[in-house]
């Protein structure tokens, strides 16, 4: 044991001697602070937007009063008026991105058919977020495996290069013991990286010292392991350093870059989306539409789902607010089933992607992280919902005045439903994506024993 | 093979290194041909013979490099073959090049072979004596390795063996390159390490070394030991000609 960790002293001094090494950690732990800072910077400029949108509906209140009699239509106030909906980030957000990029924090709702308004939601197309923003989130899912690369892929073969190698080869220590410490040092370098960067970013982006940073640091932690195996699998089978290194950065391209974009590809052949687009286009056809038709036309169909207007009397022959409101809903109704199965194949098509982001651990830990920062497709899709809520909720405070001809008098704003989306707190991550990176880094430890057979023979073998 | 190296053990006590039938081959070449060597506590055995004609293999056998197609080497009574480890840390090697940590300092490297072979005893202070030992003062052996000759070198090689308190030290040609004094240096250093008990086994082409500091040369030819001299009979002048002669037979 005390071997051992003179062993590892030995090791640390020989990385601390590299100024490449050197440079690289201090590079990625910098790579890491800046990441956290630009997200923290973010969130901050948010909230402060979100902040601002407070007093929206006041300043409108007080404008509104003062272009328009007292006595007009609450119809009309209606339609001018637009209601400011907020999607409050976690501070996690400044840590890891996810799709929020995709989406608008907030928007301006109106009392009007709801289908055009939600065009960004309807259309976004939910794929993994792929070297993406430059976030923490993509510091430890990018960079960190290079950085582990970069230090370990010459353990087993740099003494040979060295020239070193019989001198190290006639110590009675067997290569594949010298490779699994070296390897563990870089691992105790890595830890350490990673433990900085995590509380680095989560001091900078001001989030607390909770369970979720715990469970963020684990799985980075989970992560590295997983990709030391690697490391190890790779080095058993190389026979110099460069080719080492080309396979790992073969192997880093194929589970950060390609795994992902087949796994969209192929989400996006099985899970096709008829086209959001299209829906909106016919909600406007179907709605403009109602201008040229008796007022009938328009009514049934809205007084079929909202019975308690049944007494309401329409004016047949001219414009009224009650039959134009009831004009917007309907375009929704023609289309909503069609919004619906748009909406529901987003879902199969995030839950989809979830399932297959177990098969490659950097999209795992990526939608991990998502997860517990809650900017995941699935985030956003709850957010949709909540909108879709919140102009039923809205049609709800509305549609009594206006049927009721009520004036602007009798409006009172203050009542006026606000809107705020704070993604669940859960933030519990699936724990198939913990498992899929144990579970992988457990498949590529089966090798051990054939690493080791391969490292122990390849030590100073002359035999051909 | 058993019997062999417990005989080894009991008769010849004195005996370190030992080779009984000792033979490897590739494909079509014989690269070592039944040789049979034994060298003492407090011998140096040199093996002299032209290129090709199995000394580094003889060396790499007993290192547990390769592996022998029949016979066996053995370490104080101990097959390498069956016992890599065990045999490795009794053993010390010189190569031809010593190449080590061009970022480290001598007496860093000196601390990672001693870690590597599992002597963690040490401090700085027995490193610098060690260092001292073979000539390498305080100033030297605290320079980082990139800066240093190959002599210099060399003796961080001894260095290692000494503090590996090796029962058997193993060179390949170690003084080739080494201007006069620096190779008379080396020599001394080994018989310094002669003294102390090692068994040194010494593959040269330096026949005048060889005779100057070696307690037996071996003559190879063709993977078979054809004669062994001890020093103390001929001197170099003699040992050329014998050589020769079985050069030209
Ligand atoms: N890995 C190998 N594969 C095939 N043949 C080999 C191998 N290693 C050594 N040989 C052959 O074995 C024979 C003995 O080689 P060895 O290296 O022991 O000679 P040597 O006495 O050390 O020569 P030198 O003075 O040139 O160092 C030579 O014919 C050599 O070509
Ligand atoms: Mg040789």
């Amino acid at each position: 044991m005390k071997a051992v960790l003179r062993r590892l002293h030995c090791e640390f001094r020989h990385a601390a001697r590299s100024r490449a090494v050197v440079m690289a950690l201090v590079l990625v732990v910098v790579a890491g602070a800046v990441a956290a800072h630009l997200g923290a910077a973010d969130v901050a400029d948010t909230q402060r937007d979100l902040a601002a949108l407070d007093g929206e509906i006041d300043a409108q209140e007080l404008k509104l009063r003062s272009v328009h009699r007292a006595d007009a239509d609450v119809g009309l106030i209606g339609y001018f008026l637009t209601f400011p909906t907020k999607h409050e980030p976690s501070p996690w957000a400044a840590l890891s991105a996810g799709v929020s990029s995709a989406f608008p924090y907030s928007q301006h709702l109106r009392l009007l058919g709801l289908v055009p308004q939600l065009d960004s939601e309807a259309t976004g197309s939910p794929g993994i977020a792929s070297l993406g923003r430059f976030d923490l989130s993509f510091v430890i899912v990018f960079l960190v495996p290079l950085l582990i690369i970069a230090l370990a892929h010459d353990i087993a073969t740099r003494d040979d290069e060295l020239g070193i190698g019989s001198l190290v080869a006639a110590q009675p220590l067997s290569t594949f013991q010298l490779v699994v410490e070296r390897l563990f040092a870089v691992g105790i370098l890595l830890a350490g990286v990673i433990g900085l960067l995590v509380g680095l970013a989560a001091a900078i982006a001001g989030v607390k010292f909770d369970h979720t940073l715990a469970t963020w640091l684990g799985l980075a932690l989970l992560y590295a392991a997983f990709w030391l195996v690697a490391v190890l699998a790779v080095v058993a089978g190389s026979k110099t350093s460069i080719s080492a290194l080309l396979r790992l950065i073969g192997l880093w391209i194929t589970l950060c870059i390609v795994v992902p974009a087949v796994l969209n590809a192929i989400v996006l052949t099985f899970f096709p989306l008829p086209g959001g687009v299209l829906a909106t286009v016919e909600q406007r056809q179907f709605m403009n539409a109602g201008w040229d038709k008796a007022k009938a036309a328009t009514m049934e169909p809205f007084l079929a789902r909202r019975t308690e207007y049944a007494d309401v009397s329409i004016p047949q022959e001219r414009f009224s607010w009650p039959w134009y409101y009831a004009m917007h809903e309907v375009g929704d109704q023609q289309v909503a089933e069609q919004i619906a199965s748009h909406r529901a194949q987003l879902e199969r098509r995030a839950q989809t992607l979830e399932r297959l982001s177990a098969l490659a651990p950097p999209i795992a830990l990526q939608l991990a992280f998502d997860r517990l920062a809650r900017t995941d497709m699935l985030t956003y899709l709850r957010h949709g919902d909540s909108i879709a809520a919140y102009h039923e909720e809205l049609k709800g405070f509305f549609y009594p005045l206006i049927f009721a001809e009520a004036k602007l008098h009798s409006l009172r704003f203050t009542d006026i439903p606000r809107h705020h989306y704070s993604p669940p707190k859960t933030g519990t991550i699936p724990g198939f994506l913990a498992l899929s990176i144990v579970a992988a880094t457990g498949i590529l430890g089966l090798g051990i024993p054939w690493f080791r057979r391969r490292l122990n023979r390849s030590s100073i073998h002359h035999d051909d | 093979m058993y019997a062999f190296a417990w005989i080894d053990s009991v008769w010849e006590n004195d005996s370190v290194l030992h080779a009984y039938q000792l033979s490897k081959r590739y494909r079509q070449i014989t690269a070592l041909d039944r040789l049979d060597l034994t060298v003492a506590r407090g011998e140096i055995f040199c093996l002299l013979g032209a290129n090709g004609a199995g000394k580094t293999t003889t060396i790499n056998l007993f290192l547990g490099f390769i592996k022998p197609d029949s016979g066996h080497a053995s370490i104080d009574g101990m097959n390498v073959a069956q016992h890599a480890r065990r045999t490795k840390a009794l053993l010390a090697y010189i190569p031809e090049q010593v190449q080590l940590y061009g970022g480290l300092t001598g007496l860093e490297n000196l601390d990672y072979f001693c870690a590597l072979a599992g002597h963690v005893e040490y401090n700085r202070g027995d490193y610098l004596e060690f260092l001292d030992r073979v000539g390498l003062e305080q100033k030297v052996a605290d320079r980082r390795l990139s800066t240093y000759s190959k002599g210099m070198r060399q003796k961080v090689g001894i260095a290692i063996a000494l503090a590996k308190r090796a029962k058997a030290l193993l060179l390949d040609e170690p003084t080739s390159g080494l201007d006069p004094a620096a190779a008379s240096e080396f020599g001394e250093l080994l018989g310094q390490l002669r003294n102390d008990g090692t068994a040194v086994l010494m593959a040269t082409h330096d026949l005048f070394r060889a005779a100057e500091i070696g307690t037996h040369v071996g003559i190879m030819k063709h993977g078979r030991l054809v004669e062994t001299v001890p020093t103390s009979g001929p001197g170099h002048l003699d040992l050329e000609k014998i050589y020769l002669e079985h050069m030209r037979a």
